[in-house]
């Protein structure tokens, strides 16, 4: 007999620190592909020297997309034969060979206990247990947890997008209570939201939410003050203890309200263009690729989910091969060589995308370092192989944000190894003191930071 | 050459005072460490990492404090000098302990009698989460999981030194505390009517499930006559299955008869549902539901009466998939109605499960409950929905809030799934004539309710500031009381508990009874009993934790409790090995019945003032069937758990063998017999063991069947420096190694290499064909330090029970630091010790215990 917290039932939260993008609004203004802007020094604008230093472990802004395919590979295709440094590139892999030394490729890992088929593309960025059973609950992802933690440094803690996603079924974004964030699927309205100036009534409603929150704070924050004075020096680290948080809290709010005021960033790339039908998945990708690498050139956010539902994605369209049936129908092939080799021209052009993703995240230098070596890019999925619906031998690509690359890491694929350890190591790399998260065992093991 | 040092430094720490308060520890303790101690434990060798020489140079941390009471208990225990050593004589001996002792128990009363036992603590997310509900009457109300996970010290959640707050809690608690507000305005203007309706399966599109293989279908049948024509056939034109609809071909002259058959447990992709009933607003709702059980042919061509009771749960839905769990009954052959009172969110729809049935996952699987001649089937006729039964409108909390003030419907509500916009609400909107009179009057009352000590004047005006500033800045009335409420929610005053240095105050006394057996703020009745001094009262205490064990809410007690003491918070954080044992996957009904059988064992034990040998021994084992097909007992039928006799000679009794403490002291693939006996050593005798040295690797087990854990750790034994832990820590593990992974006895392990034993026949809950074999035989005998032996578990419960003080001693130890939030002390230890003598007549009934605890001085101080 409980009720948690569903976002859509608070409606003015004055002492949330998040600016969340708006509700989705329909926009079909003409406008064309996103094109690379040219902004060459946004430097991150808010952060006394602590928070800074704290979030940049070796001085580096880090920055982190995260993007499931819930369908996932081919793995016959995908998992190399051999392991470590050397290892020959599989079929897929080959795709991505110029950039063979900015990623890892992993075997042999899942989340442990994610079980239940479909339903654990919810816990893909969480790893909580048993999704699909009774009494479920979700708990935070991992960009939630890390926005929380480093959001306030940018305009927006973190970004979650999707394509084709079933609405308020699937995301991979959830908060600590277990409460969906729904995937923005219009590239159009993130990009306004990016780059276009607010109205000033939204902005001040805003600020006037973040004021009050301020109020709030002051008056819990004195309290303690006053309440110090009357108690013994052990009670009283207590107190300060709380006097602190209160402090750091409010410090964030500021943030957020500075943020508020400070015109957005300028960029030459028009409006993009939204796709109108759920068939142009792939072009749907392309441009949520596009947007991520805006965001972090512009140091919009540091955070991205982008969930990729080809599960409720129809018989998509594809340059050069002819797809007969729906994404899901073709992922239960029956061993059918004309269903397989059409899941393979799919997942060619998802290493086509990816291999783009990573050239054009080159291309964009920040101080000494092109973007890529400052962005975590996870490529995963729930599914380890779509057809028998398992859930383990997940196939994972890990590429950029400051690790030492281009080795397969094999694990055990009878008892595979926890990828919520990669996790630990993306915390870690992004500044943040974790050395748990959800089912994990420590950090990565054989992936050191660059 | 040592002896000039030992007696300068031995006598510069007693001498300098140290331990707080002067302390004189004079000559006997230095001339005995250096007659007895010094050659192993000096700065050089540091035997078993002690050097009482480094430890007389640092008296006054705690820690010192806890290694010096070490000393003191392995020495007064006999276990130092080591035996082959010279004994020191009696009179040396007792006068070393002797000073030590009164050395530790002088300097801890100082500090006590300056600072309290207790640290200054703030609520943990479970008593948050329950001080909140009875504060805004939301009984439903779920906010703990939105705040983080409390960390903890000494066992428990309560401990005021682990209880950090960070600006991440901060925001959370803010967040939860403006949430729960909103919860408790009243959505609407207008009362909600509340209506009965029926809702048959046959109209429920939520009923019809087409996908894949027969056991997913959905069965529609008129009494036990099967309706093929409706029932999912494969189209040859599309090879798609086709949708019958049921709709259109129910009938109202025979609606009662009509019922769909279920073949498996609700479960992706045949989630049944009651769709077309969803809760209008949240409240509370009297939920019926008709149904029985049949048996399918195996052609699944005929239905024919049912030939056993099954069990059915009951889940609130929203989407994705939110489930929360409503309650359980049993159909059988015959229709029955159950009905089960439920608080509802408002949204949610209903969704039973025939919770014994498979829950197949594909490709390839069969059905457990497959017969030669047939299968189980649960047929759900119709749900009945009565609600929401409202006492009054607006409800308890609302007008605790706003008291009589006009409302009005919000002008939009926010739409269902999506963010809301500024200024959308999902409740209604409070006029006030006079704001900053109504501000105040309504501001004081609450903080009156909230705050569990006297509210202080400024910290009204502080509050009061919060509403004004926002009213300014152009707040509505509405939002800038929640604005004030939140902040009162999120405040010390409301966060922290409020105890001054010595003898509590009624008022703190109130407080933390309420939260040691309610785990919530105190009641009018205790809080009346607090204001006129009258708790403070042996006789009227006594009867308060009476009345406070008697009610419903102990409940929260016991489960918190146990949580912490006996881990059960862990139950899902491990599941079964899908290979090693099929039989337990995806079976909700018994991960679900596992702690509820310990919480109800413990609640029985406080209910019936069973003594605390109850803990390791029983004759009876609260049950129901899916716990006794676990433990192989039969002649158990039905959902409900209850009291069940055990035979004299019965493996179960008491929780060490409860399938709940097997499962948290193990992980889901193998068992450790050292994670278990260090878990009965600390759990249930309070007996710390330092951790395992780090350069040592653990003993892992081989699942491939080729060795046993106890041949591993017999090598790992055989070395004396482990042994020395080891002698004592294995053998309860070595007792429960006739316990698998979930708690079902084993007469072999389990192992999944080609060189094991037989193979096993059977399929498991989620429709996998076995493919595990028989390993090695179990063996769960073992040697206790004393030397007393033991074959199995029956026999080690038998020594576990020769001295029931021990257990005694360590259930009264942990109570207190839950009761108190902080650890026991050197100098708790006369407390504890009249807390048993005062109790030993009752065979230390558990009820008493409490009693005694409440009584002491160490609950009645700060």
């Amino acid at each position: 007999m409980k009720s948690s917290p569903p976002a859509a039932a608070v409606s003015a939260p004055y002492v949330s620190t998040g600016h969340t993008l708006s509700r989705r609004r329909f926009l079909r203004n003409a406008g064309i592909a996103l094109s690379l802007p040219l902004l060459d020094s946004m430097q991150p604008v808010f952060g006394g020297a602590a928070t800074r230093a704290a979030a940049m472990a070796d001085g580096k802004p880090r920055r982190m997309l995260a993007i499931c395919n819930n369908l996932g590979l081919l793995p016959d295709y995908f998992f190399p034969q051999d392991t470590g440094h050397g290892y020959t590139p599989s079929p897929y892999l080959d795709l991505l060979r110029e950039h063979r030394d900015e990623f890892s490729v992993f075997s042999g890992v899942s989340h442990p206990d994610v079980d239940g088929g479909h339903p654990a593309d919810n816990c893909f960025l969480t790893a909580a247990p048993h999704p699909g059973s009774g009494g479920f609950r979700n708990t935070i992802s991992l960009d939630q947890y890390m926005a929380e933690r480093i959001g306030h440094q940018t305009r927006f803690p973190s970004l979650n997008l999707g394509v084709n996603v079933q609405q308020g079924m699937r995301s991979l974004s959830w908060t600590e209570s277990g409460v969906l964030i729904p995937c923005e699927e219009k590239a159009s309205d993130v990009f306004k939201r990016m780059f276009i100036q607010g109205t000033v009534a939204e902005t001040e409603h805003q600020v006037r939410k973040l004021e009050l929150g301020q109020s709030i704070l002051d008056a819990v924050g004195d309290q303690a003050r006053t309440l110090q004075r009357k108690i013994g020096s052990r009670d009283r680290e207590r107190l300060d203890q709380y006097f602190t948080s209160v402090r750091e809290l409010e410090q964030r709010m500021t943030a957020s309200k500075e943020w508020e005021r400070r015109p957005k960033p300028s960029v030459t790339a028009p409006v993009p263009l939204d796709p109108a039908s759920p068939r142009e998945y792939m072009e749907k990708v392309r441009l949520m690729y596009d947007l991520a690498r805006l965001a972090f050139e512009t140091d919009s956010t540091r955070v991205v989910a982008l969930l990729l539902d080809s599960v409720n994605s129809p018989a998509i369209e594809l340059d050069g091969t002819s797809v007969s049936d729906g994404y899901h129908n073709l992922s239960h092939h029956g061993k059918s060589e004309a269903k397989l080799s059409q899941l393979k021209a799919i997942d060619e052009w998802h290493m086509k995308l990816l291999h783009g993703l990573f050239t054009d995240l080159k291309a964009v230098r920040e101080d000494g370092d092109n973007l890529l070596d400052r962005t975590m890019i996870l490529y995963g999925s729930n599914l380890g192989n779509a057809h028998a619906h398992t859930t383990t031998n997940l196939p994972t690509i890990f590429a950029g944000g400051g690790f030492k690359h281009g080795k397969h890491l094999a694990f055990d694929r009878e008892r595979n190894y926890p990828l919520p350890n990669l996790f630990v190591s993306m915390l870690q790399r992004m500044g943040i003191e974790a050395d748990k998260f959800a089912s994990s065992t420590g950090t990565m093991r054989g992936l050191d930071f660059a | 050459m040592l002896k000039p040092v030992i007696l300068f430094l031995a006598a510069s720490i007693l001498a300098r005072g140290s331990f707080a308060a002067p302390a004189p520890m004079t000559a006997p303790v230095p001339d005995f460490i250096e007659a007895h101690c010094a050659n192993c434990h000096d700065d050089l060798t540091k035997e078993g990492n002690l050097d009482l020489i480094a430890l007389s140079a640092q008296p006054n941390s705690p820690q010192s404090f806890e290694t010096w009471a070490k000393v003191h208990d392995r020495v007064r225990a006999g276990e130092m000098p080591p035996k082959k050593r010279e004994r020191p004589d009696s009179d040396a001996l007792e006068s070393f302990v002797g000073t030590i002792a009164q050395s530790i128990s002088t300097s801890e009363q100082a500090e006590v009698a300056t600072r309290g036992r207790a640290v200054k603590r703030r609520l943990n997310r479970y008593e948050y989460e329950n001080t909140v509900r009875d504060l805004l009457s939301l009984p439903y109300l779920s906010i703990k999981e939105s705040i983080p996970q409390d960390p903890t010290a000494h066992g428990f959640n309560k401990i005021g030194e682990a209880l950090d707050v960070s600006h991440v809690q901060m925001a959370r608690y803010l967040r939860a505390a403006e949430f729960s507000l909103r919860e408790a305005i009243a959505p609407q203007v207008a009362r909600p009517e509340t209506t009965v309706a029926r809702y048959h399966t046959w109209l429920q599109p939520g009923f019809v499930k087409t996908a894949g293989p027969d056991v997913r279908r959905t069965f529609p049948i008129v009494g036990l006559e099967l309706q093929s024509d409706l029932v999912a056939g494969r189209d040859p034109k599309t090879g798609r299955n086709t949708r019958p609809n049921l709709q259109d071909a129910s009938q109202p002259e025979r609606r009662e008869q009509e019922a769909v058959v279920m073949l498996m447990s609700t479960y992706e992709p045949a989630e049944i549902q009651f769709n077309r009933f969803r809760a209008p607003v949240t409240g509370r709702y009297r939920l019926r539901f008709s149904g029985y059980t049949v048996w399918m042919a195996p052609d699944y061509k005929s239905v024919s009466r049912g030939r056993r009771t099954e069990p059915v749960t009951v889940y609130s839905d929203t989407s994705p998939r939110l489930l929360r769990k409503l309650g359980g009954f049993d159909f059988g052959p015959d229709p029955t109605t159950h009905e089960i009172e439920v608080w509802l969110l408002a949204g949610e729809t209903i969704r039973p499960d025939a919770a014994r049935l498979v829950r197949s996952r594909p490709p390839d699987f069969k059905n457990p409950n497959l017969e030669a001649d047939g299968m189980p089937g649960v047929a759900f006729q119709w749900m009945e929905a009565e609600g929401p039964l409202i006492d009054t409108w607006p409800r308890a909390g609302h007008r605790l809030l706003f008291g009589d003030l006009k409302i009005v419907d919000p002008a939009t509500k926010p739409e269902a799934g999506d963010r809301p916009a500024p200024g959308v609400r999902s409740h209604v909107a409070v006029h006030s004539a006079d704001p900053e009179k109504d501000a105040e009057r309504l501001l004081r009352n609450f903080m009156t309710r909230a705050y569990r000590n006297p509210v202080a004047e400024r910290d009204v005006a502080r509050f009061l500031d919060v509403i004004r500033g926002a009213l300014k800045m152009g707040f509505d009335f509405t939002d800038a009381m929640i604005a004030g409420y939140t902040g009162v929610l999120a405040s010390p005053g409301f966060l922290y508990f409020e105890q001054e240095v010595g003898k509590l105050s009624g008022l703190a006394l109130a407080e933390r009874l309420s939260y040691f057996l309610w785990n919530t703020a105190p009641d009018a009745e205790l809080r009346r009993l607090a204001e006129n001094g009258k708790l403070l009262r042996p006789d009227v205490l006594r009867t308060q934790v009476e009345r406070l064990l008697e009610h419903p809410h102990s409940r929260r007690f016991v489960d918190a409790f146990l949580d912490y003491w006996l881990d059960l918070r862990k139950i899902n954080d491990s599941g079964p090995d899908a290979e090693l044992y099929p039989e337990y996957q995806l079976d909700d009904l018994l991960t679900e019945s596992l702690p509820a059988e310990t919480q109800l064992y413990f609640l029985e034990l406080i209910r019936k003032n069973l003594g605390v040998r109850t803990l390791v021994a029983s004759d009876f084992a609260m049950l129901n069937e899916r716990l006794a097909t676990l433990y192989a007992l039969p002649g158990v039928s039905g959902i409900q758990i209850r009291p069940v006799p055990l035979d004299p000679d019965s493996v179960r009794g008491g929780l060490l063998t409860q399938g709940s403490i097997l499962k948290v002291t193990a992980n889901g693939t193998t068992t450790s017999p050292v994670m278990r006996g260090v878990w009965v050593m600390e759990r249930l005798l309070g007996k710390h063991t330092p951790p395992p040295p780090t350069a040592v690797p653990a003993v892992e087990s081989d699942i491939r069947g080729a060795t046993t854990i106890r041949e591993q750790l017999e090598k790992h034994r055989s070395e004396e420096s482990c042994n020395v832990c080891h002698r004592i820590i294995d053998p309860a593990g070595f007792a429960l190694e006739n316990f698998d992974v979930m708690g079902a006895w084993r007469g072999h392990y389990r192992a999944v290499g080609e060189g094991a034993g037989d193979r096993v026949k059977g399929v498991g809950h989620d429709g996998y064909v076995f493919k595990f074999r028989l390993g090695p035989e179990v063996d769960a005998s073992g040697e206790l330090p004393d030397g007393r032996t033991f074959k199995d578990i029956r026999e080690f419960r038998k020594l576990l029970l020769e001295d029931e003080s021990l257990l005694a001693r360590n259930l009264t130890q942990q109570l207190i630091v839950y009761a108190t939030g902080a650890p026991i002390r050197f100098s708790d230890r006369p407390q504890v010790a009249a807390i048993l003598a005062r109790s030993r007549d009752s065979h230390y009934s558990v009820r008493q215990l409490i009693h005694e605890i409440v009584q002491s001085e160490i609950f009645l101080n700060k």
